[in-house]
């Protein structure tokens, strides 16, 4: 059945490995991937681990509907220390991996030590082989993969691989499969980097039993229907999610200049009904029927005929409004680049923004950039830094280090331009006139982010009834809820109801863009307990599933607190107080965010978690999750 | 009229559904190894391209088996195996074009598409319509010909030509 | 119209059936010296392993020829064909024609050594041989000649419990199917699974008193219960032969591509006939299922007055090595009547083996061991002798459509597509 998959240690160090089941018990509690991945860390990673020393521990997991009838069920999770934020380092992808490592016979790899040289692994039908990996180390992430499906003889091989950046120990480099799927955010690469493993190859033609496989497929066809009916789902079908860089730039909710604006003018180039003039049509991950990865080749440049995926909603800012550029090329090329080097395209992106507005305000120099005129909207250079970064070479070698160790580098008040929390930049969007947004990026547990919580459906007026009846299942809520995007009230339930929707799929290995995420009529609490059912047998109601949720995301918040995570640390940068927005639609024109109504959403968020004022969770809170003995040692 | 399978190629986002619901329809399994249609990939390239069955008439798989386990359906127009017959030497395995004929490593025997019994559970789930069933009419069989760019017929069609 | 058939073979059975499709009122006959209705002797090495129920190696009941309106004439050997007379006669009568089908197929080709004649020796080439080895007890079999038959032998006989001896004269098995090192892959398995396999050694006589006891080859002494001769197969042609019938050069009933002989009304198809190899254009001796069948359909066709033409052998062998799949097609590199430059594109992908045979920018021969998925785009390109250079100029180019044969060629070749 579904829940036979197995759980592996991996001693890098000593080349030992050791494999075990994982209790029914542990499944109840955190089901599977970023859940049991959380407790996990808890239990494995010391305090004050350094998060590039050989006693962090790398985590990956697959969800544990992945490679089931749950549709949309592709993605793998990986976790450990950031050696970006210090905090809990957790990120996910797409493609096929995840599927491919459970068919090998495995939901969760164990990672600690170090290996003495570079190597990867080799895991395939309840094996696992630590391998040399000499032959590969210094190459690019889509060489690496062909490199090691060519050693192992099998092109269905899925490859987990880190590119030059996670050799180079960029603290935001990624953790990528096949071309662009990427788990991109809180220096996963690095980490793998740091343990000298280089990739990791999956191949399984092991049954996943579906326990009830007539209900399976009905089931999911009719979840298919339910996703692929609504028009998000089918603009994100067609252009990929640079229709939401589209849609939510023309009402100035982006980020554009390193923050100094919210709207990118003049944007017909690169809108994305005009980058797909590049598309050669559209991939999707496993199982998933929205099939949101662009098909491009570079058309002209020096890339000429390179192909690629994506480019994302991300690469959008990252590549045109934030270093201020509009050219479609630009975006293609760096996309590509930083697909290969395995670079997280937002901290990449956010990091030569920064650096921009540094050169522009005189705190960095000509002597600083090696001669090059990081001026906004110089394509050239934009392109040259990410060669810089990724090969850690001049600017590129501080930048590498992520914000606040860039910051410290720099000096002068350069910390002060910097678009972050936590020590992880923001995504580019602006969020000044969303305060449910802005809560979300300021409480996520990994660093500023969309993809914790992010309730994004606000943007969308839906009349209160709706909201009421999304937000007060699988739990009763009867406080305020508001239709009003830049309202306060009601936000921070809003908030925790998607924080743990996410972390509820996270457990599942479903995508985010097949939950109330992008639209009110996406599965949530409800279909997963039937796909949870159908699939494998267990027996969770929707509520059971939130509290599973709740208990996860709770021990990312122990490890933080652990980590010396403060309150003060679920914080906006000053910018968000004190700028208001320049353009855009009148609603959004001339926002900033209130500090004592933004204090209050946050003392109201707590409360609402069952934690103090210091964002502590009580004892009580920790008590009812049953998670009042961590670290309690069950795996 | 029997129904035939046609892939268009261009269609395919490479998601594997096709796969997942085959092998759970037949075999009550997630297992894309023993599944009856393939989706072949160049993932660097971005090449998508499913494998399966073309119920060829006549069929290199048919015409291989030495031990006439391989037959035709006229009813469902398929390609049926009798496995009281089939002495699993594979040689359907290795003639076939497509690729498109497998050797299921648990059950221990040969698979190949059998149409789902005439409702074929890949077609259902392929919201991109990159396989579809569709009459057996000529029309169709030229263009399932094309797109396969007759390789296949024009190597098999012949094997007896017209004297002369 | 009176046809008869002799030889109940694929090729006969296959003649015969596609007359009838052909011709509602023929009146047709088939005679063979066995007693069973058709067989597939390519299943009796399973039959043999005991993986296929004797009653499963048969592919026809004898029902199945009243309803197809052909009479039988079971266990009679036609002694002597006299085309003047038009007239066949068997060991107890004699029956006239209008056309005559000879399908006598092959016949083990004998070893001159003393001692086959001894209890407990056998070829495996009918039912009645298979019946035989698989009732006779004992505990050590050794198989003389490492051809597809004797390997697979091998496998069944070992499956059975009983340990093998695999000989061969040449340096490697199966030398014709497969070049060094395939062969060697293969060796290794068989191996693996307790076959004591002795190449390049040469059987000198089977020892017995009235049964076996053992065998003497160049270099050992070897005790055993039971031998089983599979030395390989020629066309059995010696009735043919002696009626006028001309025989070719390799020792095959001489046709034409329409499966007619020299002598009117008389067609032959089958193992005993020699044809071109469809690829190479050579002449061959392709003793194959597959062959036969489409040789036999020809003769059909040709007898009903609906001229067809034969294209050609494939030659394609395919056989199951306790799990591992090996597949061989065309020509090998170490065939002697290679006299072309022939360039090998050889890869190792995890425990699969691929071999490619090329001579100018075509591919004459592919071998592989372990996953054949896309061997059968490899079988295409062999036949259509497509041009390899073009092949990977469409993929370079990547010429729409996209044709997925090619890519499946090119996924075969991996990165050796850079030598073309
Ligand atoms: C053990 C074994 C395994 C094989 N495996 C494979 C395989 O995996 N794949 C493959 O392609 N090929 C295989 N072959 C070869 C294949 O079986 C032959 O190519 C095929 O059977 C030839 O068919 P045929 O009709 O030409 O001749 P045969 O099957 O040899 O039939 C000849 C018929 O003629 C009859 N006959 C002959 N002389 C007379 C006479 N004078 N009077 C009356 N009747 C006569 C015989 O009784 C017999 O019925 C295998 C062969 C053997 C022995």
């Amino acid at each position: 059945m579904a829940l036979n998959r197995k759980i592996a240690y991996i001693n890098l160090t000593k080349g030992k490995i050791e494999v075990k089941s994982i209790p029914i018990k542990l499944r109840k509690l955190f089901l599977g991937s970023r859940g049991l991945d959380m407790y996990l860390m808890y239990n494995h990673i010391e305090p004050g681990t350094d998060p590039l020393g050989a006693d962090n521990v790398a985590l990956i997991s697959a969800g544990i509907l992945v490679g089931t009838l749950a549709s949309a069920s592709a993605r793998t999770h990986i976790g450990g220390k950031s050696p970006l934020t210090g905090f809990v380092g957790s990120t996910n992808m797409g493609g096929f991996f995840a599927p491919e490592m459970r068919w090998a016979g495995f939901d969760h790899l164990v990672i600690k030590g170090k290996a003495e040289k570079p190597v990867y692994l080799w895991v395939h039908n309840g094996e696992i082989e630590i391998r040399d990996a000499l032959n590969i180390w210094g190459k690019d992430v889509h060489e690496t993969q062909e490199i090691i499906r060519e050693e192992l003889g099998d092109r269905d091989i899925k490859i987990l691989t880190i590119g030059l950046a996670g050799e180079k120990l960029v603290r935001y480099a990624n953790v990528m499969t096949e071309l662009k799927n990427a788990g991109g955010r809180s220096g996963m690469g690095a980490l793998l980097g740091s343990k000298n493993l280089k990739a990791i190859a999956v191949r399984g033609t092991m049954d996943i039993k579906i326990e009830h496989p007539d209900e399976a497929l009905e089931y999911n066809k009719r979840l298919i229907s339910q996703v692929t009916s609504a028009k998000v789902s089918q603009e994100q079908g067609k252009l990929g999610t640079t229709f939401i860089w589209g849609a939510t730039n023309s009402q100035g909710l982006v980020r554009v200049r390193n923050f100094q604006l919210n709207q990118l003018e003049e944007a017909d180039d690169i809108e994305p009904e005009a980058l797909e003039e590049f598309s050669l049509g559209m991939a999707g991950c496993f199982g998933c029927q929205v099939h949101c990865r662009g098909k491009y080749i570079i058309p002209s440049g020096p890339y000429t005929g390179v192909y690629d995926e994506g480019p994302e909603y991300t690469s959008m800012g990252a590549w045109a409004a934030e270093p201020g550029c509009r050219n479609p090329l630009t975006i293609l090329v760096c996309n590509h680049l930083v697909n290969s080097y395995g670079l997280d395209t937002l901290e990449t992106g956010s990091m030569i923004a920064w650096a921009m507005e540094l050169y522009e305000k005189g705190i960095l120099t000509n002597k600083d950039t090696d001669g090059l005129e990081l001026r906004f909207g110089n394509d050239e250079a934009v392109i040259e830094m990410v060669h810089r970064i990724a090969r850690r070479q001049g600017l590129g070698d501080i930048l590498a280090e992520g914000p606040l160790r860039a910051a410290e580098k720099i000096g002068k008040d350069s910390a002060q331009y910097l678009i972050h929390v936590k020590g992880m930049s923001n995504l580019h969007s602006d969020e000044r006139p969303t305060p449910s947004l802005a809560l979300g990026i300021a409480t996520s547990s990994r660093g500023s982010d969309h993809l914790r919580s992010r309730p994004a459906i606000d943007l969308y007026h839906l009349p209160e009834p709706i909201l009421r009846k999304i937000y007060s299942q699988p739990v009763a809520y009867d406080g305020p809820l508001t239709s009003n995007f830049t309202d306060y009230e009601g936000k921070p339930w809003q908030v925790i109801w998607q924080e743990l929707c996410f972390e509820a799929v996270d457990c599942l290995g479903i995508c985010k863009y097949h939950t109330l995420f992008l639209g009110p009529n996406f599965p949530n609490f409800d279909e997963w307990s039937k796909l949870l059912y159908y699939n494998t047998g267990l027996e969770l109601s929707p509520l059971d599933i939130w509290n599973i949720a709740d208990r996860a995301y709770t021990m990312e918040r122990l490890f933080n607190i652990r980590e010396g995570l403060t309150r003060n640390d679920d914080w906006l940068v000053d910018r968000y107080f004190d700028e208001p927005t320049k353009l855009g639609i009148p609603i959004v024109r001339g926002k900033v965010i209130d500090r004592d109504k933004f204090r209050q959403m946050i003392d109201e968020y707590y409360e609402l978690h069952g934690w103090d004022e210091n964002g502590v969770p009580r004892p009580e809170t920790l008590r009812k999750l049953g998670i009042d003995q961590e670290p309690s040692h069950m795996l | 009229m029997p129904k035939m399978l046609v892939v268009n190629y261009d269609k395919c986002t490479g998601c594997r559904l096709c796969e997942l619901v085959c092998s759970v329809k037949h075999e009550g399994v997630s297992n894309p190894s023993r599944a009856r249609i393939h989706i072949t990939k160049w993932e660097m390239e971005g090449i998508m391209m499913p494998m399966v069955c073309n119920q060829c008439e006549p069929a290199p798989c048919i015409d291989a088996c030495p031990t006439n386990a391989r037959s035709w359906d006229e009813h469902l127009g398929r390609v049926v195996i009798d496995y009281d017959r089939c002495i699993e030497c594979k040689t359907c395995v290795a003639v076939c074009p497509f690729g498109a004929v497998s050797f299921d490593h648990v059950a221990g025997r040969i698979i190949s598409c059998d149409l789902c019994d005439g409702d074929p559970a890949c077609v259902n789930f392929c919201e991109t319509e990159a396989i579809q069933y569709v009459d057996a009419s000529e029309i169709n069989k030229r263009r399932q010909r094309e797109a396969a760019e007759k390789l296949y017929e024009s190597m098999r069609k012949f094997t007896m030509a017209p004297a002369g | 119209m009176k046809v008869i058939v002799i030889g109940n073979g694929v090729a006969g059975n296959t003649a015969s059936s596609t007359i009838r499709r052909l011709d509602g009122q023929a009146e047709i006959t088939i005679i063979s010296e066995e007693i069973y209705p058709e067989y597939s002797p390519c299943a009796l090495p399973q039959y043999l392993a005991g993986e296929l129920s004797r009653p499963n190696v048969f592919l026809r009941t004898k029902r199945d020829y009243s309803r197809e309106r052909t009479k039988t004439i079971f266990g009679q050997k036609v002694t002597s064909i006299s085309p003047e007379d038009r007239r066949v006669s068997l060991d107890t009568t004699s029956l006239t024609y209008d056309k005559l089908i000879i399908a006598t197929g092959s016949k083990p080709v004998m070893l001159p050594i003393k001692g086959t004649n001894l209890d407990g020796v056998f070829p495996l080439k009918s039912l009645g041989d298979a019946d035989q080895i698989f009732h006779y007890t004992g505990n050590t079999a050794v198989i003389i000649g490492s051809g597809p038959i004797g390997v697979e032998t091998s496998v069944a006989l070992s499956k059975r419990g009983l340990q093998i001896y695999l000989i061969e004269v040449l340096n490697r098995i199966m030398p014709r199917v497969f070049d060094e090192t395939p062969s060697s892959l293969l060796r290794g398995i068989l191996e693996e699974r307790g076959v004591r396999v002795l190449t390049g050694e040469k059987v000198i006589s089977i020892v017995g008193n009235g049964k076996v006891e053992g065998i003497v080859t160049d270099k050992h002494r070897i005790k055993c219960d039971m031998v089983v001769l599979g030395a390989g197969m020629k066309p059995n042609i010696e009735l043919a032969q002696q009626s006028g019938v001309n025989i070719g050069a390799l020792g095959g009933i001489a046709v034409t591509q329409q499966m007619m002989t020299n002598l009117d009304n008389i067609y032959a198809c089958g193992d005993c006939v020699e044809t071109e190899d469809r690829a190479s254009g050579e002449h061959t001796l392709s003793l194959l299922w597959h062959n036969a069948r489409r040789q036999g359909e020809v003769a059909g066709y040709s007898c009903s007055g609906v001229p067809k033409s034969y294209l050609g052998s494939e030659n394609i062998t395919s056989l199951d090595i306790f799990g591992v799949h090996a597949v061989s097609f065309g020509s090998i590199e170490a065939d002697g009547n290679q006299h072309q430059d022939i360039e090998v594109i050889e890869r190792f992908l995890g425990k699969n083996y691929y071999r490619l045979i090329i001579a100018q920018s075509r591919l004459i021969g592919a071998q592989s061991i372990g996953n054949a998925q896309d061997m059968g785009a490899l079988l295409c390109a062999l036949i259509r002798r497509d041009n390899l250079s073009e092949i990977k100029r469409a993929i370079d180019k990547k010429t729409l459509p996209l044709n997925p044969l090619y890519y499946r060629i090119a996924r075969c070749l991996g990165p050796n597509i850079r030598r073309l």
